[in-house]
């Protein structure tokens, strides 16, 4: 059952088996031993928990139900025998047997078991799949049935087959979605009416219904125009209402499960529901208790309640209202899916390499034609148990999930009912919200069992995920490294190890698996993601190539031990020829007279580096003179350069030395002789002038260019200075071509025209000294009266800070500009009060009346 | 020194509950000062809005934001009227006297409130 929300409105689920047949049991006799196929349904004895009944009919059609201990249910359970298996039953005590009677009718007897011995499984009466479709086939048929006392026929069969139809939201295609759009239920349809041949209060006492005889009598009725060879599933849909529930809210309930019914001359265990005339159209029903008769169980939360879990039809269900059809249930749950073979193979992941793997998976609903649909991960514990992954996302059927992402159930097979329970990691009594389901960068673990989820990333469908038991490896997980003979150099490498899922306290060691001598592992043990690093050494090893494989070993973890193969080779490098120097220079002085000698190594290495030959020559440079032209291994070559009569210019001769056979022969240096002319000065400026505010205390700052040029020139020192001015101060001077700066300080100077010198000395040099004249004048700042009155009366900006201090310099000189200033300068100029302009260039002085908005002058008197 | 607000007429009124009428018209302000000559004042007068200013024999420049105004008086000043201000109602002279200030051309701030005198 589930709890409709709005309502608290109920209804039953579980399977029944019905017998045709209603002989009188046998008394029981001491160990006897009954052949059967079995059936199972859900008890309401305590709602809203549900307890599992077994029931057995033997060859004859009599009727017993079975109390199992826990291990004979597991036994069932697993051998999928409790839906129609055949078994051998030896039956032990008889004991008080539930539900109550009937009125008028007997009770079915009950009895412990003291052994079973299963025959066959439950038998599979769906079709063969097609190549093209993974999903057996599953046609219902439903049969319209009206009590004997209820001559009403309220709807016609078209009417009904609109409820299994193809049409949104018909049984066929709300199935079909699920079955990834398969179309397990095509070939549905209803037939009716036909007449049961007892009243309504035959079968349907207040608080409970004769399902085996409304089941019964209904088959029987349609079997004379009904092929039941072409179903796999039977609705029976009445006229009136089945029973109320016998506890508040006393609602009218429907059910679903599976019966055994004697049809088409043989007696068959077929997929049934029994529904109410108040569900024929309810598809939340429909659909829940059709997913009974495909097999399905509830799922729930991990708690007591069975309908708390929003993530399936099988469970709270009601989770849409469609303004036309009502209320509608999401997709049903990965091991419901699973269970019924409706996940490809291929689409079911159930462990990589060790059982750890990164995989996309897409949404349960309307998926891509790409990646996983589920995937089952055992707890290794000896209990069956396992974990289902599945992605749910808005889509479809499942329009309404209590949210998007990667949703976990903890399976128990062995139970009777639940089977599937969400895992909710904050316990908080709600499988339903932010606990239960996880998103890009969460990870569930479960310590216990080694097992983890790791949603890696979404896509607009799914999400990656990596899931198994955690592991270890190395990225690269293969290195090389060539090694000349005889070289003594220690090479350094590294690899990375990874752990996934991240974990900074799982902890490894390295090690490596020969005994080579030439592989030093820096790196031997650790915690977490790392770098491992090792060195090489070929010191001592022969020609050849060696190999060795390092070994990252992390308990209990796939991919254990993650390996790196490291390879060395050793080799003999042939001979090869470089220069230590591949371009030489010298500057002189023109007119000089004095032979520079320079050098520069050959190097010679590989093989037979000692005994090879080496001979070096030069281009046209008369200037320039070899002096040590050849030798055999490792030396120098040496030339002289002689600038007598060289005149101004540069030079460039080339030295080319060969080696035969030797790579990199022939090798060739360059060298340059540069002749240049005496040093000399300048300045790219003869003049500089600064024109500033009086009252302004920024200095301004100047700059010139100084040129050096000729021998000498990028070393020779100068120096700068100037005459007395107190206003201009030097802040530069240098080696080589370079800039002098200096500052023009206005502060404290009065109107006028000042002027000083500045002097550049390069000792030795023509054209030293060198003048730059500086002129600096400074005039009375311009600006409106009305400007300065403003910002007394209204704190305007409008004067500048120079204007400012100029005002308070000719005023009161208090270091601020205030009233006493402005009544100073207009005593001085013998302007009045609101005069429009001082000078040329003045501002405008409407504006300057500090934002006020009805401006106005006074007047003279 | 003392700069006061004195209103230029009598007020009057039925001393009901009716609604008095407004009394625009100009209000001095009085200087008082032991200075014999400040040279410039710069006063600021806050409460209402001054539709215009009159001189009482000295230079004036003033500007008006909303409630506030600011008149810049220069001359040889000396205790007594220095300039007025027109405002829309006279009555209303408690939200004048409150505050108002002056700042001399030495920089020192003196302000000073009292309730306006009312002349015939």
């Amino acid at each position: 059952m589930f709890r409709r929300p709005g309502r608290a409105r109920w209804f039953r689920l579980g399977p029944f088996i019905l017998s045709a047949l209603t002989l009188a049991p046998p008394q029981p006799a001491g160990a006897q031993t009954v052949h059967g196929r079995l059936a199972m349904y859900w008890s309401e004895l305590d709602p809203p928990s549900s307890a599992v009944v077994v029931s057995l009919t033997d060859d004859q059609g009599v009727r017993r139900e079975l109390d199992l201990d826990p291990a004979q249910l597991r036994q069932l359970q697993r051998a999928d025998a409790l839906r129609g298996g055949e078994v051998d039953v030896t039956l032990g005590a008889q004991v008080p047997a539930i539900p109550g009677p009937l009125p008028g009718r007997t009770a079915v007897p009950r009895f412990s078991v003291t052994s079973l011995v299963i025959r066959t499984p439950a038998p599979s009466r769906r079709g063969a799949a097609s190549a093209q479709d993974a999903v057996a086939p599953t046609p219902f048929v439903t049969l319209l049935c009206k009590f004997a006392d209820f001559p009403n026929e309220p709807w016609t069969p078209a009417q009904i087959g609109v409820t299994l139809g193809t049409s949104y939201p018909g049984a066929a295609h709300f199935f079909s979605e699920l079955a990834d759009g398969a179309t397990p239920l095509a070939g549905s349809r209803a037939v009716g009416w036909f007449t049961l041949p007892h009243p309504r209060s035959y079968y349907v006492p207040q608080y409970s219904s004769d399902t085996w005889a409304l089941a019964a009598d209904c088959a029987a009725a349609a079997d004379p125009v009904v092929d039941f060879n072409q179903y796999y599933g039977v609705n029976f849909q009445f006229n009136g209402p089945l029973n109320q529930r016998p506890t508040p809210p006393n609602d009218v309930l429907s059910y679903g499960g599976s019966a055994i019914l004697t049809v088409e001359g043989a007696q068959r265990s077929y997929p049934v529901t029994w529904l109410s005339n108040i569900h024929a159209f309810t598809y939340v029903v429909i659909h829940h208790e059709m997913g009974h008769a495909l097999g399905w169980p509830h799922s729930s939360g991990p708690y007591l309640e069975t309908y708390d879990s929003r993530w399936d039809i099988m469970s709270a269900g009601y989770i849409y209202q469609d303004p036309v059809y009502g209320w509608l249930g999401p997709h049903t749950v990965a091991y419901h899916l699973a269970k019924s073979g409706w996940i490809a193979p291929g689409r079911l992941w159930q462990g990589g390499a060790g059982l750890h793997g990164s995989i996309i998976m897409e949404r349960t609903a309307l998926p891509p034609g790409n990646g996983y649909h589920a995937a089952i991960l055992p707890l290794n514990d000896g209990t069956g148990r396992f974990y289902t992954v599945e992605v749910r996302k808005t889509a479809g059927y499942d329009r309404n999930l209590p949210g998007d992402g990667v949703l976990l159930h903890l399976v128990d097979p062995s139970l009777s009912d639940r089977q599937a329970q969400v895992v909710d990691v904050d316990g908080n009594g709600d499988p339903n919200d932010a606990g239960a389901y996880w998103r890009s960068g969460q990870i569930f673990q479960d310590v216990s069992h080694g097992l983890f989820v790791m949603v890696d990333s979404a896509t607009s469908t799914g999400y990656g995920i990596t899931l198994g038991v955690p592991s270890v490896a190395v990225t690269p997980a293969a290195r090389r490294d060539s090694i000349a003979i005889d070289d003594v150099t220690t090479t350094a490498d590294s690899t990375r190890i990874r752990l996934s899922p991240p974990d900074g306290t799982a902890s490894w060691t390295v090690s490596h698996r020969s005994s080579a001598t030439w592989i030093s592992l820096e790196t031997l043990a650790g915690t977490g993601d790392a770098t491992l690093r090792w060195q090489r050494s070929a010191s001592g090893l022969p020609i050849g190539t060696y190999v060795d494989t390092i070994a990252v070993t992390a308990a209990g973890m796939a991919g254990s031990p993650a390996l790196v193969i490291d390879s060395l080779v050793v080799y003999q490098p042939p001979l090869a020829l470089a220069l230590s120097s591949t371009a030489r220079r010298d500057s002189v002085l023109v007119g000089g007279i004095t032979t520079h000698a320079d050098s520069t190594r050959i190097i010679l290495t590989g093989l037979g580096n000692a005994s090879a030959k080496w001979g070096a020559t030069h281009g046209s440079g008369a200037w320039f003179t070899l002096t040590a032209t050849g030798g055999t291994g490792t030396g120098w070559v040496r030339w002289t350069r002689d600038p007598t009569g060289v005149a101004i210019g540069t030079y460039v001769d080339t030295i080319t030395v060969i080696a035969p056979d030797a790579l990199g022969s022939p090798a060739h240096s360059v060298d340059s002789l540069r002749v240049m002319p005496p040093l000399s000065v300048a300045a790219e400026i003869s003049s500089h002038r600064d024109s500033l505010s009086q009252g302004s205390t920024a200095p301004a700052v100047a700059s010139a260019n100084i040129l050096l040029a000729g021998y000498d020139h990028a070393i020779a020192p100068w120096t700068g200075t100037h005459g007395s001015a107190s206003w201009l101060r030097i802040t530069g001077g240098g080696t080589g071509s370079g800039v002098l700066r200096w500052e023009v300080d206005p502060t404290g100077q009065g109107p006028g025209i000042y002027v000083d010198t500045l002097i550049v000395t390069a000792v030795g040099a023509t054209g030293s000294p060198v003048r730059i004249v500086d002129t600096l004048t400074v005039f009375e700042p311009t600006f409106a009266v009305n400007c300065a009155e403003s910002v007394l009366m209204t704190g305007a900006s409008c004067l500048e800070l120079a204007e400012a201090n100029y005002l308070d310099a000719t005023g009161n000189h208090d270091g601020t500009y205030n009233l006493g200033d402005l009544l100073a300068y207009l005593d001085r100029k013998g302007l009045p009060l609101g005069s429009a302009l001082l000078g040329a260039g003045a501002r405008d002085s409407t504006t300057r009346r500090g934002g006020s908005s009805d401006p106005h002058t006074g007047s003279r008197p | 020194m003392l700069v006061g607000l004195i209103a230029a007429i009598g007020c009057g009124g039925d001393g009901g509950t009716a609604p008095v009428p407004p009394d625009p018209g100009p209000l001095d302000l009085v200087l008082g000062t032991p200075n014999a000559d400040d040279g410039a004042l710069l006063v600021t007068v806050n409460g209402a809005t001054v539709t215009s200013v009159q001189t009482a024999g000295f230079e004036v420049t003033w500007v008006t934001s909303g409630s506030t105004t600011r008149l810049l008086v220069r001359g040889s000043l000396v205790a007594g009227p220095i300039a007025s201000v027109v405002v829309p109602d006279r009555h209303k002279l408690g939200s004048y006297h409150k505050w108002w200030s002056i700042r001399s051309p030495h920089g020192a701030r003196a302000t000073r409130s009292g309730t306006p005198q009312p002349t015939a």
